[in-house]
């Protein structure tokens, strides 16, 4: 009597093509001390990639680094003040640069000879590049980095003074937003405080884009870093 | 015209040259003082590109170069046409 249904024998099965890619995460998860089904918040994160020149809210930006990266340290957010909080100096800057057209119907300079009226406008256009260049500059080094491992607040208030300060995942007590605002709802925009157990006892994100995911995302590192000390992973 | 009004005259035009020197003596200090903030600026950069370093360092330290260029061109054109 033939045989109702005939199994296929174990060489014929087509054989599991692994990536050398899923070999190393594979590895990695092994030497973490994780299951098969554990992703990493980065590797979470990776579909959610944003990153742009001067963006304020960057995910996993891989260019980035900073003064006291380590080897396998991973740049998570990389974090700006929102752009529309910027707009106070753009506009006074533009009404800077359009303010010598006046000259032409208030005679303010026309007491001086000619060669010290150019000269008063090409300084003057010196001063708007200045108050531009230097604005711009202290919004882009003002910057709030998020790792794997730790988070690091570089404030850069002006040409001459900066700070940088930074505490490990572990030492996060309490992260809390605040949206308040037409603004600032309609924008999505807020700050974000988080509580710490080190040295300097609360860090504070100003004027950030979606404080929710980034409240979230610190939350899950937190969960991480636990997950790896239980795992007896210890950086 | 009388004697008093040529004085007047005389003072009237040295101190109006007066005050274009000082005017001159003023733009020129001015513009140095820019010179070294332009300087300070790339030195700024050029930390900050240390402690964190994105994309567009180089693109800040370009222009800061071109400020620099842009402060020694002003000062020279001061000293010519003031």
């Amino acid at each position: 009597m033939p045989d109702v249904f005939v199994a296929k024998k174990k060489k014929d099965l087509p054989s599991k093509r692994v990536s050398r890619r899923e070999k190393r995460v594979e590895s990695v998860r092994k030497r973490h001390g994780m299951g098969p089904r554990y992703r990493r918040v980065a590797e979470r994160l990776v579909k959610e990639r944003q990153v742009g020149k001067i963006k304020a809210f960057n995910i996993l930006p891989g260019r980035v680094r900073f003064e006291t990266q380590e080897v396998r340290e991973k740049v998570i957010l990389l974090l700006r003040q929102h752009l529309v909080t910027q707009i106070g100096w753009v506009m006074t800057a533009f009404f800077l640069v359009l303010a010598p057209i006046s000259f032409i119907w208030i005679p303010m300079v026309d007491f001086m000879p000619g060669n010290f009226q150019f000269m008063t406008i090409v300084i003057w256009y010196l001063l708007v590049i200045a108050f531009v260049f230097e604005k711009f500059i202290t919004w882009y080094f003002h910057v709030f980095i998020i790792t794997d491992e730790r988070i690091i607040d570089v404030d850069f208030y002006h040409l001459l003074y900066k700070e940088v300060s930074n505490t490990k995942i572990d030492n996060i007590e309490d992260v809390t937003y605040k949206q308040g605002g037409m603004l600032r709802s309609w924008l999505n925009y807020g700050n974000v405080r988080i509580q710490t157990a080190a040295e300097q006892r609360e860090f504070m994100i100003e004027d950030v884009p979606r404080p929710n995911k980034v409240a979230k995302i610190l939350n899950e590192l937190r969960l991480e870093e636990e997950h790896e000390k239980m795992a007896g992973r210890v950086r | 015209m009388t004697p008093f009004d040529k004085l007047l005259e005389f003072l009237t035009q040295t101190w109006r040259a007066d005050v274009l020197i000082l005017a001159k003596l003023g733009i020129l200090l001015f513009l140095f003082l820019y010179f070294l903030f332009s300087l300070v600026v790339i030195k700024q950069i050029k930390l900050m590109s240390e402690t964190v370093k994105g994309e567009m360092e180089n693109f800040l330290l370009l222009a800061a170069k071109i400020l620099v260029g842009l402060a020694v061109v002003v000062f020279i054109m001061a000293l010519i046409i003031l």
